[in-house]
């Protein structure tokens, strides 16, 4: 029964244009990076590695498809969320603006099992985002740039063999999408409380936005708020481009989201059993 | 300051007698490099350095007298620029003092010590302390302290039938004073840059040499052609 539910709603998720928006952007933003990276990648990595350009001969190609890959990961991944909830924020919100909550539901299926399906089909559709995206950002880059090492910026510059990487990107895009599946059950929340799809849409950025901040304010109120903000575990995906990998704090961290996950899907279950269906 | 370094080991030098000539045992040193007309071999290199993570990388090193120099690897490797050219004549470019030092023990092989100052300002180096084997005039180990405060230390082994100076391991050991050498470097993330700015780079590398194949007659196109390849890394 569940998969068939799954099936139809995302039918009804991928027969709307606005699910198509987002991969629009961001094949349209990935498509920009790549062509400036073409053009100005030389002297990015010259920069990057400048620090010890005078001291040692370097041979190899660090401006590759992993490089690439990893600069568009990082720099496209605070915007994600903002195309996703175009999606989650429309899930129930949508219905009712189209009038369809009731004919959905006066069929022979409890409204846990509908929530669960729309929840289910949303982290399908965040994880097939996702996918795209990788597919885009690595996979077209290496297809344009080629393969090579890959150089990383953080404490201190990490280079990574051809054979140490994949999975890194693997892990990190898996842990990405456990946060944006988060953000999209925020979305999902908000849409069970009204009936029109913009509010949640623009209710979500503003509470992403709000915690994005708070997440980074180093002062001492905030920081002591900060472990129990979503927003501060949503990066931890970079913690693959370490080495050591802190394999401690992705586990407490995709620990803290799934735990938010579950805890919007209590809440959103609760509004949406108990909601007074009128349209 | 550094009129008074070589007025103290000059007068050092005349009061404890007759010393054998310096600039006759770095003639004799890089005889034995002239020796060297060519060689190739391949290289594994290991970087224990603060301030970059890599894994160790092999690489084939292309050298043809008196400088070409080419390094060829399949995938990224980094090579120390002072730890791949060790021939004497390096150290005595331009006008320069040469001081003989003392005669020791070092790594249970007899070891002339020659300092070498040089007397241009231009110069980057303020003086370079060389081991070199009485036996065999091969350079053991290299000591180096530049102006901005930085020291470089290179430490060679050979294996025991090895007929030229070339070595079989090396480890290119640097300090570099993070207050003396601050420059503005436009790292894409600041905890790079500040580390760069603020604290001593210093660091390890291991060259682990094999395979050599020694004065085969390399052609010069081969290093022609690197200049275009580093142009594009």
């Amino acid at each position: 029964m569940i998969g068939v539910l799954i099936t139809t709603e995302l039918t009804k998720i991928f027969r709307k244009w606005r699910t198509y928006i987002g991969f629009m952007v961001l094949a349209f933003l990935v498509g920009v990076v790549q062509t400036a990276m073409y053009f100005e990648g030389p002297d990015a990595v010259n920069m990057a590695n400048r620090s010890f350009a005078d001291s040692f001969i370097m041979t190899g190609n660090l401006l590759n498809g992993y490089f690439i890959g990893n600069i568009l990961l990082n720099s496209l991944i605070i915007h994600i969320p903002f195309l996703i909830v175009l999606v989650g924020g429309d899930l129930l919100a949508g219905e009712a603006t189209h009038g369809t909550y009731r004919m959905l539901l006066t069929r022979p299926i409890s409204r846990i099992n509908v929530l669960i399906a729309k929840f289910l089909s949303s982290f399908i559709y965040t994880a097939i985002f996702m996918i795209f995206m990788f597919a885009l950002s690595v996979g077209l880059s290496l297809i344009i740039f080629g393969s090579g090492e890959l150089i990383v910026f953080k404490d201190k510059i990490y280079i990574y063999g051809t054979n140490d990487i994949l999975w890194r990107f693997l892990m990190a895009y898996g842990f990405a999408t456990l946060s944006m599946a988060t953000i999209i059950a925020l979305s999902i929340l908000f849409s069970s409380l009204v009936e029109n799809a913009i509010g949640p849409i623009i209710t979500t950025m503003a509470v992403l936005i709000v915690s994005l901040i708070l997440s980074n304010l180093n002062i001492g109120f905030f920081e002591k708020l900060q472990p129990y903000l979503f927003t501060t575990y949503t990066n931890d995906w970079n913690y693959f481009f370490e080495d050591p990998v802190k394999y401690d704090e992705i586990v407490k961290s995709a620990g803290v989201l799934l735990l938010y996950i579950l805890s919007i899907f209590g809440i959103t279950s609760y509004i949406f059993t108990k909601k007074d269906i009128l349209s | 300051m550094k009129k008074l370094i070589i007025t103290i080991l000059f007068v050092f030098s005349v009061i404890f007698g007759q010393n054998p000539d310096p600039k006759e045992i770095l003639k004799k040193t890089e005889d034995r490099f002239l020796e060297v007309k060519d060689y190739s071999a391949d290289v594994k290199i290991k970087l224990d350095l603060a301030f970059l993570k890599m894994s160790d990388s092999q690489a084939k090193v292309y050298f043809k007298a008196p400088d070409k120099f080419k390094i060829d690897s399949k995938g990224f490797a980094m090579l120390p620029k002072e730890g791949i050219n060790y021939n004497p004549a390096k150290f005595m470019k331009g006008d320069f003092t040469a001081i003989f030092i003392k005669e020791d023990k070092y790594e249970d092989n007899s070891c002339y010590i020659v300092k070498i100052i040089p007397n241009s300002d231009t110069v980057d180096v303020v003086v370079t302390t060389l081991y070199i084997d009485k036996g065999n005039y091969f350079i053991r180990h290299i000591e180096s302290t530049t102006k901005q405060g930085g020291n470089i230390k290179i430490f060679l082994t050979y294996d025991k039938n090895r007929k030229l100076p070339l070595p079989d391991k090396v480890r290119f050991s640097f300090n570099i004073d993070g207050d003396k050498n601050k420059k503005e470097i436009k790292d894409p993330d600041k905890n790079v840059r500040k580390q760069m700015n603020a604290q001593n780079i210093s660091g390890d590398v291991y060259i682990y040499y094999s395979n050599y194949k020694i004065n085969k007659g390399l052609n010069d196109n081969l290093f022609v052609k690197e200049k275009k390849d580093s142009k594009k890394s």
